[in-house]
């Protein structure tokens, strides 16, 4: 059974039609880009599979159920901002995943916490962007989920940066599950990736390997983007 | 899980709330004390009974204020977390919580009518504070004794019954307030544009629509007025403070539920967190 299943998925924003029918599916045990410029529909996609946002027409399920308490339950989900509230401490986030989530894995988020020297008495707002991202991240990636769905994890940080969240992100992964990441920075992450989605103007252009790219194609996903969204 | 969510959201307005009544207890204290220190300077120190005039004025001040403060900053949260915790950026954290609908608004609903008896209760004992000497408390004591002698008496064992409803129609009533604002700022939020400008309109529209069915209701009962008041007549004085009592609470329990219910479908099915 497919993780994630998508059929004749549409959102409108008033007259803007962010996702136009979009059809797909997407197996366990798989790294996904789900890749388009901006404004092509990603982050509407992922807003949809959270529940964050109602379908117009279409239906989505997660694990073969209608987004919902059971489905949040399966999907550790980083936003494209950071959304954790300011005021609280690194170590009451943890009590507050612990608290909600049965698979966070206290352990292994003072791991990673640790080793980028965050101090759990730390609060967000004494933070750096960069650090509460940082720190969001690894929350996520703490969680021993069905799918993740990481909004451009990437976008906005240094190279540096985006070393050390691709990394995080291949070490701690589930390897039966899922993880979707959403980006355009098709460059830094194509080296982790099983499949990808291309997505444009609301609409999929197609779903392919990235084996399957490179040996019918000649070429790799980030010139291949570079070929299809060429303006 | 809604006891999860209770326990991280009185972590969340504790901070705020928890401060704001022990300032106010202690400025009742120090008006008190003020006020004794006045009454010992004698009137050969002028400009010592002035100056302590003056303190005791403006601590006056700020305990009335924070006295007001209780309340309203209780309501001012109530709204803020509404807003900020589910509509704004928390809401990516709220909304994907393995937890329903129901309990995140629950969870906001009871823990704001708790600040708002624990404004209640902070103002009575500040009050008491200020004022309370050895006798008043015994008098209060005899005072309170010959309520309930009177209440059990006269009510004919009710007087329980009447605290209760009393505590009832006040937890209602703040579950009202809040959800005054909680559905017109759901409605508003449900929008891609001009959320805020929306939900202030809403909560307009709102009260424009309950005065219009209250006038309707008031104008197709007034038939039926002679009959209400020949039953009313007939009640026990017992009877009719508790229909009154039962009535406010009905009614109000009827609003909370009509918006609770559009405040639980716009969370459902037209959220819109952009």
């Amino acid at each position: 059974m497919n993780i994630l299943e998508c059929k004749g998925l549409t959102k409108r924003f008033g007259a803007m039609t962010a996702l136009d029918g979009v059809s797909f599916g997407i197996e366990p045990g798989r790294i996904v880009g789900l890749l388009g410029p901006n404004g092509s529909g990603k982050t509407t996609l992922i807003k949809l599979a959270n529940g964050l946002l109602v379908p117009t027409a279409g239906e989505l399920w997660v694990g073969g159920r209608s987004p919902g308490k059971e489905s949040h339950a399966m999907v550790s989900y980083l936003p494209e901002r950071t959304s954790l509230p300011l005021w609280m401490t690194v170590k009451q986030l943890q009590d507050f995943y612990e608290d909600f989530y049965t698979d966070f894995d206290r352990k292994r988020s003072e791991e990673m916490l640790d080793r980028l020297e965050i101090s759990p008495k730390q609060r967000m707002k004494q933070m750096s962007k960069g650090t509460r991202e940082k720190v969001q991240l690894i929350l996520a990636m703490s969680r021993q989920a069905k799918l993740y769905l990481l909004d451009e994890p990437i976008g906005g940080v240094d190279p540096a940066a985006r070393d050390y969240i691709l990394d995080t992100i291949i070490r701690n992964y589930n390897p039966e599950a899922s993880v979707i990441i959403s980006t355009h920075l098709i460059a830094d992450v194509e080296k982790i990736l099983d499949e990808v989605i291309f997505i444009d103007r609301g609409q999929i252009l197609f779903q392919s390997t990235v084996d399957a790219i490179r040996e019918e194609k000649g070429m790799s996903v980030d010139a291949l983007f570079r070929e299809v969204y060429k303006c | 899980m809604l006891r999860k969510l209770l326990k991280h959201e009185f972590r969340a307005t504790a901070r705020v709330m928890l401060p704001l009544y022990l300032i106010t207890i202690l400025l009742a204290l120090m008006t008190r004390a003020t006020s004794l220190w006045t009454e010992m300077v004698t009137y050969d120190n002028m400009m010592g009974r002035n100056l302590l005039a003056v303190i005791a004025f403006i601590i006056t001040i700020g305990f009335v204020l924070a006295l007001i403060a209780t309340f309203v900053v209780a309501v001012i949260q109530a709204i803020l977390r509404f807003r900020s915790n589910l509509m704004a950026d928390e809401g990516y954290v709220m909304f994907t919580l393995p937890v329903s609908t129901h309990s995140l608004v629950w969870s906001k609903l009871l823990v704001s009518a708790v600040w708002f008896l624990g404004a209640a209760v902070v103002d009575t004992l500040a009050l008491v504070a200020l004022t309370a000497n050895m006798e008043m408390f015994s008098s209060f004591a005899r005072f309170w004794q010959e309520v309930a002698q009177q209440l059990t008496a006269y009510y004919v064992g009710n007087g329980v019954a009447l605290i209760l409803e009393v505590l009832l129609l006040f937890l209602v009533s703040c579950v009202v307030t809040c959800l005054t604002f909680y559905t017109p700022l759901a409605i508003g939020h449900s929008f891609t544009q001009h959320k805020m400008l929306l939900s202030v309109a809403f909560f307009f529209a709102i009260q424009v629509v309950v005065q219009i069915i209250s006038g309707i209701g008031l104008m197709v009962s007034i038939p039926g007025l002679d009959t209400l008041s020949v039953w009313y007549n007939s009640l026990t004085p017992a009877g009719a403070v508790h229909s009154i009592m039962w009535a406010g609470i009905a009614v109000s329990a009827v609003y909370a539920a009509i918006l609770y219910c559009i405040t639980i479908h716009m969370l459902h099915r037209r959220l819109n967190l952009e």
